[in-house]
């Protein structure tokens, strides 16, 4: 006879629901890197309370994001183009403000929530990403702030990984 | 092992306006998003100043040496107090192995909720507790 995994009603309903997921589930199909480079001056001039918006992303603005990590020194440094990365310290200083079609914040986020080796991690050998069921976000509208800019140089980079599936794949 | 998917999510303040005082009740700051009596709410995430140094709002948050002095009441639109004196300590995710704390999804009255300080001592006039709620509508 085949063997059947108990799972009471409310893990059900609540992974139905995609409000859980077990945590060594695949995270998406796919994923992208997404940068922003701070300058001294300008639009992406160091500043308190300032928002920085994403750059448009044709292939992030027709999917549905299923994770985000924000990447540190600890994962890589520097990044392709040869800026640095922050540690992880840094983002305690950082939100990440994601915004439907519609103009509404959907979620508003501590950067430092999504650093998979520090605040997130289960143990020290278990990093995980955070999850997210986001399915429409347009990237130019997300933004970040920076609550305060000691600890941040001109030239460095938030880097994050998103994790997606394509919207012809759902 | 199962954790969290954020569907929605807001930064939810509750300030320490006057003389923080033991025991007195203090109230999440407005946030009409989640006033509204139609937020299911399924997980909730507490920060300090180790994981947040200011809300978006620009108050400052409490420092990661007071977590142990405040706890935490949730009220559902029943005036249910399901989440009862709970100290905030087992709602950061970093001192509870990297896991953001669920419920059973039910509908939460914000007006209600408060936190209360069980030691005003090194806690600051006007500093925050901030949480994440994480939420999805009725209806969604």
């Amino acid at each position: 006879m085949e063997k059947k995994q108990l799972v009471s009603p409310l893990i059900e309903y609540m992974t139905s629901k995609e409000m859980i997921t077990d945590v060594t589930t695949p995270i998406s199909e796919s994923v992208k890197q997404v940068q922003l480079t701070f300058a001294a001056s300008g639009i992406y001039g160091l500043q308190i309370w300032k928002p920085y918006y994403f750059n448009p992303d044709t292939t992030l603005n027709g999917s549905t994001i299923k994770g985000i990590q924000a990447v540190t020194t600890t994962e890589v440094n520097p990044t392709p183009d040869g800026s640095s990365t922050f540690n992880a310290d840094v983002y305690a200083k950082l939100l990440l403000w994601l915004v439907d079609s519609g103009g509404d914040v959907v979620t508003t986020l501590p950067l430092n929530q999504l650093v998979a080796s520090s605040s997130n991690t289960i143990g020290t050998a278990f990093p995980k990403v955070q999850r997210f069921s986001l399915k429409d976000i347009v990237w130019q509208k997300c933004y970040v702030t920076i609550h305060d800019t000691v600890g941040i140089t001109a030239g460095e980079s938030l880097y994050l990984n998103i994790y997606y599936n394509d919207k012809e794949e759902e | 092992m199962n954790n969290l998917i954020i569907k929605r999510s807001q930064i939810v303040e509750f300030q320490f306006t006057g003389t923080p005082a033991t025991l007195k009740r203090y109230g999440a700051l407005p946030n009409p998003q989640l006033q509204r009596n139609n937020v299911i709410l399924y997980g909730i995430e507490c920060f300090t100043a180790a994981q947040l140094t200011a809300t978006p709002t620009g108050n400052t948050v409490i420092a990661d040496a007071d977590k142990d002095q405040v706890v935490v009441t949730l009220v559902d639109t029943n005036k249910d107090q399901f989440i009862y004196n709970f100290p905030i300590t087992s709602l950061i995710r970093s001192d509870v192995g990297g896991f953001v704390t669920l419920f059973k999804p039910r509908l939460i009255n914000l007006n209600d909720c408060y936190v209360q300080l069980t030691d005003a001592t090194g806690v600051s006039q006007d500093e925050v507790v901030a949480f994440n709620f994480y939420y999805q509508l009725v209806g969604e």
